[in-house]
């Protein structure tokens, strides 16, 4: 049952929602297809589910905003397929999926638009593996989703807001903190002087929010640690302890049941990466993102990315982001003039500024400590496939060391998670291993199908020519 | 046996059963499986291929670490299933057994 669209959006969180709302009221004939079960993407994550009443209770949660997209996704006549994999988008715009069930087919489309949204960075550390160790992400998405919170001891560690938003719906739900490790490098406070009159003109709410947030993680008394390094997670079967050194260089050794750490949010550049879009380093972030226009097309025509897959903006941007792609999709398929759309168009990118006018406080209040990114060879740097930073070092060093060579000789990313989690710090520890710059080096290469596939899920893309 | 995960005091009440490696688990209809896997679990919800503790990561379909086997299905990420009345799931340790195909019917026609 091959269908056809005029544009089919990858992704339905907030910007690639918002995307396909633009898009339909402009006329435009949509799809969206969404791995998950319900629409809403991370950030929206549990508005549909069934603690969605502990939810809308939360705090830093946007219930509103949320039940007005969900509530205009549901009613318009955008085709909407859940529990569905978009595994290939090949050049000539056609988009490879596969149900729930096992089935695939192909929906063609005119435009594609990504919004497949960000990905916690990866950044491995000794006994990461181990049960009891997660993202705060996934503790965050555990919580509003399923109404689950952690069994005391719990340790968050690493830098960014999403820990201290997280601690505060933590405390909100019935939880509990024995501590937080800071692991970011040293706050430039020149930066922040610089950045902070731009965040506060353009972002009031969000910085009172924050400020907010932080005074009540004090109230409940939960021991901070800055400066943290050196962190472990230490058990036999499941996570026990955690070591860390503190500022002092003392080290720490502490009961733990479980370890969330987060290490900032990076865009996630597989689909983008497998269709042929080039990346560029992004040195402020330090992460890859998709090369764009100001529309957020790729380099591959037709094909657009929005929201934090395209750039680490948040909600709010991935809002405007997602309907300046559509916009543009609009007028590109002949279904709007850029006159008529001057208003809308001026009036999202205005917003769209607004909204990331926070971004670059945030990045001088968290940033990555890069001594973290060289860890110790005995760290595992693929999950997936189980290979140390050792093997990677050695392996590199007997030939080219360019991470597709490596992969080849280690099998690192070559896992069930496509390296989603290993390209980054592979690419790292190569650039450190010979002294090459990461932006050179880039990412291994990404192909189709961009999501793991069963033989028999591809075998039944024959149905369709056989019906046709 | 301690579990590292319980239901919020303010979640809603369980109404439906599962079985998790043949035991019946109360849960929440429409909450992820892997939160069912993670409040039931002693710690590892699975092993990897050689046979280490692996428990979900991600909790949004990036890390596999959740994958078990749901229904009769294999390799599933639990973390993108909402959980039904009378769901079977299994814990899945490594690389899922492929099954036993006879390939003598393919060897004949190829003769």
């Amino acid at each position: 049952m091959a269908e056809f669209f005029d544009l089919v959006v990858i992704g339905a969180g907030p910007a690639g929602i918002s995307a396909a709302l633009t898009a339909s009221d402009a006329g435009l004939h949509v799809a969206v297809v969404e791995e998950h079960f319900s629409p809403g993407g991370q950030v929206w994550r549990g508005a549909d589910g069934p603690a969605a009443r502990m939810w809308r209770r939360l705090p830093g949660v946007t219930a509103r905003e949320a039940s007005r997209f969900l509530t205009r996704f549901r009613h318009s006549d955008i085709r909407f397929f859940s529990q569905a994999r978009a595994w290939e988008i090949t050049s000539s715009g056609q988009v490879l999926v596969t149900d729930v069930n096992g089935n695939s087919f192909t929906l063609t489309s005119r435009k594609i638009v990504l919004a497949t949204g960000a990905q916690e960075r990866t950044v491995p550390f000794r006994g990461w593996t181990l049960p009891g160790v997660m993202t705060v992400g996934a503790g965050q998405i555990l919580l509003k989703s399923s109404g689950v919170v952690p069994r005391e001891p719990i340790w968050l560690a690493g830098q960014g807001p999403l820990i201290a938003l997280y601690a505060v719906q933590l405390l909100a739900a019935g939880g509990s903190i024995a501590g937080i490790l800071q692991t970011g490098a040293p706050v430039s406070w020149v930066r922040v002087l610089q950045t902070l009159p731009e965040a506060i003109w353009q972002c009031p709410g969000q910085i009172g929010k924050g400020l907010v947030r932080l005074a009540k993680i004090r109230l409940r008394r939960v021991r901070i640690f800055r400066d943290v390094e050196k962190i472990e997670a230490l058990g036999s079967g499941k996570l026990e302890a955690v070591s860390f050194t503190d500022r002092k260089g003392i080290t720490h050794h502490v009961d733990a049941a479980v370890l969330m750490v987060h290490e900032g949010l990076i865009p996630g550049v597989h689909p983008v990466l497998a269709a042929g879009g080039r990346l560029e380093w992004d040195e402020t972030e330090l992460c890859f993102r998709p090369i764009l226009d100001e529309w957020g097309e790729s380099t591959v025509p037709g094909l657009f990315v929005a929201g934090d897959a395209a750039r680490i903006g948040g909600a709010d941007a991935a809002l405007y982001s997602g309907a300046l792609a559509a916009l543009r999709v609009a007028m590109q398929t002949g279904h709007a003039e850029e006159k008529a759309l001057a208003r809308k168009i001026r009036f999202h990118r205005k917003r769209f500024r607004q909204a990331m006018a926070l971004r670059p406080l945030v990045t001088t209040l968290s940033r990555l400590r890069l001594e973290q990114l060289s860890p110790a060879d005995d760290v595992m740097i693929c999950r997936c496939e189980s290979v140390n930073a050792g093997t990677i070092c050695r392996a590199s060093l007997t030939g080219s060391g360019m991470p597709d060579q490596v992969k080849a000789f280690t099998r690192t990313g070559m896992g069930a998670c496509q390296g989603r989690q290993c390209a980054l710090p592979l690419s790292v520890l190569l650039a450190s291993t010979h002294n090459k710059s990461i932006a050179e080096l880039g990412l291994f290469r990404v192909r189709a199908p961009f999501k793991p596939l069963k033989l028999g899920e591809l075998a039944s893309l024959s149905h369709e020519s056989d019906i046709q | 046996m301690t579990v590292n995960f319980f239901r919020s005091p303010f979640a809603p009440p369980t109404n439906i059963r599962v079985m998790v490696d043949g035991q019946t688990v109360l849960a929440l209809a429409g909450e992820s499986v892997a939160a069912i896997l993670l409040r039931t679990c002693d710690g590892p919800t699975g092993h990897d291929h050689a046979g280490r503790p692996r428990a979900p990561y991600c909790m949004m379909g990036i890390c596999f670490e959740c994958v078990a086997i749901v229904d009769g299905a294999a390799s599933v990420r639990t973390c993108l299933i909402p959980a039904r009345d009378g769901m079977n799931i299994q814990r899945q340790n490594g690389p899922y057994p492929l099954p036993d195909i006879s390939c003598q019917g393919q060897a004949k026609r190829n003769g």
